[in-house]
């Protein structure tokens, strides 16, 4: 039976700096149903739901709730229109302590405008337990668990009466029972008539919980259907790309001989990567497949030394692991981050700078940076990726996402690496641009270079890499290899249910 | 903050440990010198205290917020001569003056901080350079001594009350307010969540900026009103006095367990914090053992043991 | 693969462009101009030099401040350190000038050190650590020389303070070589670049490999060293020791220079000689002031005023 459109958005279209984030994007949620929506980082979900909750003001498209056009110019406004949010980091002041957080900004008073603390307790005590979460009422909580401050922030944003909840990742830090726990409390909401949008990446949760799941790939909906019964190989490919993306697959050369350059047994780092195992060899492509969530970063960062494991194995070149960036680009490991604006480039130097800035030591003498030589490595290897900018004393930040990676990856190469830990490097550039790099890819490990790759587009995985290991929350589960490595072999492997899980 | 007993449990923690730290302080002292915890001895820390007092209790708000003002020296001084040239005017006159000089000198750091979006340290910096060279450019010469009336001040500003220095129950009394507006009151949590988190305040749909400019212009009323207290006990305004209180202040809000990144403390620490700074410079003074110069040394030192501590036990819960 | 090159710019354009991001030229520019035309005595080769002797401490001060604003911090305790180095100066004087020089400079590399490892080693806040030191230095300086003011006769330091070299002041060339080299070391040493890197996004230069400790270690160190000069020389040039009074409120001078010569606050640029331009640009604001009689106490709030503005333009840029 169908439930009554509660909230409505329609021709949803955004930019940011003129690049489009939203295009011509519809979404609608009933009252009593779990819709889904999926996609990939930079495919627009964080921008819809921040248009839907007030944060941004959408250029062009229609509002709705409740059957009434509406606007949101700030987030207390859609707070006051009933849609209540929670976010992926929790949005609760970790040194107050659970009551203080439930009632803030609207807490109950007495005479003399003075707060009532003992009313304020006994409601939020009451709140908490009717949704039959446990919660150390008097610790601030920033010291209680994840899992219980999720709670205490769900309670919070359903206490204001809304009827629109937005879930943004839940599960995603949190444990097994934890998760479990979630789930019923969301079905139960489910069951009051709340309309809940529930953002996530993992499948499991969707075919549990959703009635219906829509995807956004690209800034735009590329699915909505209801749940029941779909094909969830179909629906990685959705959320993953078109099958047939990408150039013509490398030839597959013999994997079975390489030297393994880079290996990994059993790297934990709670709570993202819980047990990962993999192979580099020499000359050959590694593909890393897993959506979003499932600990690609964290497993890189891990093995380049920028994080601890805290427990598991690294060989590089059969000697422990790089302790430290320093240390691993010495021993000819280099990685290219995902998020190449907060981890990547420096926003105000130039071409120039942030590509030398790794090859900085061997640019020297005595301490001085000979711009001579400097400007010789600059203008090769910007040749040599094709790097289009005005000149290389443009700032960084005034090129587009596919020459700023240019940029990274040129100064990457800078370092005579052996191995290359490249995560997501084709993600937000175009066309263009992926052509060439994917190029360049293939032309490396051809030269004998070890190459650690992950993509959110599964085709452009399926027709670089050599093998690819598949990653779900945190554990790698198994490689394929040869003619196993397609667009409908990696989606399957993905989307596949996994028995040990199902316990 | 909530007074269920564990709460209250942790706020002691750090505020056991101030007052550890005062018992000490004062152990020492009656140690060294047998007048040290005399009334007279006692009394007349708290009278040169108030000033100091005033200002810690508006940092203190300050602070919580996640903020700083650097300017509340400057804003004493300018205010005591605002008192000075009103005393003829009869008291209540030029404290109101005072009061509202200072709240109006503090709204304009708010606005810089809440309303331009500054760093509070640099906002307060401009703000102390631009009151020094105010103070002087109005007010000319550096000692502004009252004339007109002069014993009647002074017999204010020294005087009792049941006993008690003047001081004392105007301190008690602004202590206890304070006290009452942070934990009592929807804008003294609103003030803790700022300072706690100031994203997740606003998305919890907090008026952030409102907080931050009150919370400046409080301090600003309270440098204000000290001084006041300051003049008249002088009995004189001084304009370029109060150079280095700010630190003082800071320290003394920073001893009282008050964390200099924000969004925990309170005013009870404060007070401790007072009474610790103050009568640690009393015992140097009584005992006459530590060089003036010294004392600095120690001033300067104590803020930097402090500062660093604060960061060790943050540093560690972060990892 | 690279773009064509824009085809020839007119020299307007050229001009322009090189100006855009040195807007301070153009005031320093308008500040002379009308200087030269409403203050009296002012387009003369002695004012000149008078102006340059008198912005040398600032100068130097400043240099120092721009590394360390670079990496995103500050150093309040400047001005308390050329107390403590004139002290320290006095002290020595019975050893020679070398050993003079050499003391004010470990004194001021000393705290420089002490500011750096408790920022980061200990992940103090910059302001905190310094407003601390601010007080205790200087506190140690006072108690060093009992709070007194100590003159002095010493013929090689009365060269260091007036003595001439070429026809020029001493200091004045001292000082601006000090500033070009610590611009050379900004703009073309490994070093430099690893500080605008640390400043301008300290996790992406951590993953490319930057010390970031040592970096950052190593610019509150030359901060304070440069403090240390600039108190050895102040002591030279007035011919006593001042522990109470030398350097008080220069490092806002010193901020000013830096923020108005295009250093941004929150880091991630290093503008040397921007900052000397800067102190330049201070000089002459004040100078003029003071000879067309506008009090020192209106050239307080105008400076303030000055910071307030570039700093908000800044983050408005930002």
């Amino acid at each position: 039976m169908e439930q009554a459109t509660i909230a409505r958005l329609s021709g949803i279209e955004k930019r940011f700096d003129g690049v489009l984030a939203l295009a011509d994007v519809d979404f609608d949620l009933r009252a009593g149903e779990v819709h889904a929506l999926l996609g990939e980082n930079g495919a627009g979900k964080s921008t819809l739901i921040k248009i839907l909750t007030g944060v941004y003001q959408p250029d062009s498209g229609r509002i709705e709730v409740g059957g009434t056009a509406t606007t949101f110019r700030n987030p207390a406004e859609a707070q006051a229109a009933g849609i209540a949010t929670i976010h992926q980091e929790i949005h609760l002041v970790p040194t107050l302590d659970a009551v203080a957080n439930l009632h803030l900004g609207r807490e109950p008073r007495r005479p003399w405008g003075l707060v009532d603390h003992r009313r304020m307790r006994r409601e939020a005590a009451a709140m908490l337990a009717r949704y039959g979460a446990d919660v150390d009422l008097d610790r601030p909580v920033g010291e209680l668990g994840v899992a219980v401050q999720q709670q205490i922030a769900i309670v919070r944003a359903l206490s204001l009466g809304g009827r629109v909840l937005v879930m943004d990742e839940p599960t995603s830090a949190l444990t097994h029972r934890e998760v479990e726990h979630l789930l019923s409390i969301t079905e139960r909401l489910r069951d009051d008539g709340i309309g809940i949008v529930y953002i996530t990446h993992r499948l499991d949760e969707v075919f549990r919980l959703a009635d219906r799941v829509t995807v956004l790939r690209d800034g735009r909906r590329v699915l909505t259907e209801p749940a029941h019964g779909m094909d969830r190989p179909r629906l990685v490919g959705a959320m993953l790309g078109r099958p047939d993306t990408g150039d013509a697959r490398r030839n597959p050369t013999q994997v079975g001989a390489a030297l393994t350059v880079l290996s990994a047994r059993v790297l934990a780092r709670e709570p993202r990567v819980t047990g990962a195992s993999l192979d580099l060899g020499q000359g050959t492509i590694l593909g890393l497949a897993g959506l979003q969530g499932s600990g690609r970063t964290e497993l890189m960062r891990l093995l380049f030394g920028a994080d601890r494991p805290t427990s598991g194995t690294v060989l590089l070149n059969g000697a422990p692991g790089p302790r430290s960036p320093v240390e691993a680009l010495a021993r000819g490991l280099a990685y290219l981050p995902e998020d190449r604006k907060a981890d990547g480039i420096v926003p105000d130097l130039s071409v120039r700078e942030n590509l030398s800035l790794i090859l900085l030591p061997r640019l020297t003498r005595w301490g001085f940076i000979r711009r001579s030589r400097e400007r010789a490595e600059v203008s090769r290897f910007m040749d040599r990726l094709g790097v289009r900018a005005a000149s290389p004393e443009t700032r960084i930040r005034d090129l587009s996402g596919g020459n700023q990676q240019k940029v990274l990856i040129a100064r990457l190469l800078c370092t005579a690496p052996r191995a290359l830990l490249l995560d997501d490097p084709m993600r937000g550039i175009d066309v263009g641009a992926k052509a060439d790099i994917a190029r360049l890819i293939a032309d490396l490990a051809e030269q004998g270079m070890a190459v650690l790759l992950t993509s959110s587009e599964l085709g452009e995985l399926a027709a670089l890499s050599d093998r690819v290991t598949i990653l779900r929350d945190g554990r790698t589960l198994g490689t394929l290899s040869g003619s196993d490595v397609t667009f409908a072999g990696l989606a399957e492997a993905i989307a596949a249910d996994d028995p040990a899980e199902a316990a | 903050m909530t007074t269920s007993p564990a709460t209250r449990l942790r706020l002691d923690a750090r505020l056991v440990a101030a007052v550890v730290a005062l018992i000490l302080v004062l152990m020492i002292g009656a140690w060294r010198n047998p007048e040290f915890l005399g009334s007279e001895n006692i009394l007349n820390v708290l009278r040169q205290n108030a000033v100091l007092t005033l200002l810690a209790v508006g940092m203190t708000f300050v602070i919580i917020s996640g903020g700083i003002d650097l300017s509340v020296g400057s804003i004493l001084a300018f205010t005591s001569v605002v008192t000075v040239k009103l005393a003829p005017e009869g008291l209540p006159v030029a404290a109101a003056a005072a009061v509202l000089t200072g709240l109006g000198l503090g709204m304009v750091n708010g606005l810089l901080v809440a309303r331009l979006r500054i760093a509070p340290f640099i906002a307060t910096l401009v703000t102390l350079l631009a009151l020094r060279g105010l103070t002087l450019a109005v007010f000319g010469e550096e000692t502004v001594a009252l004339t007109e009336g002069r014993s009647e001040v002074l017999a204010f500003g020294r005087g009792f009350v049941l006993g008690l220095p003047v001081q004392v129950p105007i301190i008690g009394v602004v202590l206890l307010a304070a006290w009452v507006v942070l934990t009592q009151t929807r804008f003294g949590r609103a003030v803790y969540a700022v300072g706690g988190s100031e994203e997740s305040a606003r998305l919890l749909g907090i008026d952030v900026a409102a907080t931050r400019f009150a919370v400046y212009g409080l301090s600003g009323a309270l440098a204000g009103l000290a001084g006041f207290l300051f003049a008249v006990r002088i009995g004189a305004g001084i304009t370029n006095y109060g150079l280095g209180l700010e630190l003082d202040a800071i320290t003394a809000v920073a001893l009282g367990g008050t964390l200099l990144s924000g969004g925990v403390g309170g005013v009870a620490g404060t007070a401790v914090g007072v009474l610790i700074v103050g009568f640690l410079f009393n015992l140097f003074n009584l005992d006459a053992t530590l060089d003036t110069f010294l004392q600095k040394v120690v001033r300067g030192g104590l803020l930097t043991v402090v500062v660093v501590m604060q960061g060790t036990i943050l540093a560690r819960r972060r990892r | 693969m690279t773009a064509a090159p824009t085809s020839g710019p007119s020299l307007t354009g050229r001009l322009l462009s090189l100006l855009r991001g040195r807007e301070i030229l153009l005031a320093l520019a308008v500040v002379i101009l009308l200087n030269a035309i409403f203050t009296p005595n002012f387009a003369t080769w002695r004012n000149v030099e008078i102006t340059l002797i008198q912005m040398v401490f600032v100068a130097l001060v400043a240099t120092g401040m721009t590394l360390v604003i670079a990496t995103g911090g500050i150093d309040l305790s400047v001005g308390a350190v050329m107390g403590l180095a004139s002290v320290v100066a006095v002290a020595l004087l019975p050893y020679g000038i070398f050993a003079v020089t050499l003391g004010c400079l470990t004194a001021g590399l000393a705290v420089g050190l002490f500011n750096g490892v408790l920022i980061v080693g200990f992940g103090v806040q910059p302001l905190l650590v310094t407003l601390g030191s601010l007080i205790w230095v200087r506190g140690l300086a006072q108690y060093l020389s009992g709070g007194r003011k100590e003159y002095f006769e010493d013929a090689a330091m009365r060269f260091l303070g007036t003595g001439r070299l070429w026809g020029l002041p001493l200091q004045v060339i001292i000082a601006a070589l000090v500033v070009l080299v610590v611009a050379i070391v900004a703009a073309h040493t490994v070093f430099g670049r690893r500080l605008v890197a640390v400043g301008g996004n300290p996790a992406a230069a951590r993953l490319a490999g930057v010390p970031a400790g040592r970096t950052v270690l190593v610019a509150y160190a030359l901060c304070g060293l440069l403090a240390g000069l600039a108190g050895l020389f102040i002591t030279a040039r007035v011919g006593s020791s001042d522990p109470t009074n030398f350097g008080v409120l220069i490092e806002l001078d010193a901020i000013a220079a830096a923020v108005v010569g295009g250093t941004v606050l929150a880091g991630g640029r290093a503008r040397v000689m921007g900052a000397a331009v800067g102190a330049l640009l201070l000089q002459l604001t004040t100078a003029a002031m003071i000879m067309n009689n506008i009090g020192f106490a209106v050239a307080l709030v105008l400076k303030a005023a000055l910071i307030l503005c570039v700093v908000a333009l800044q983050r408005g840029r930002a």
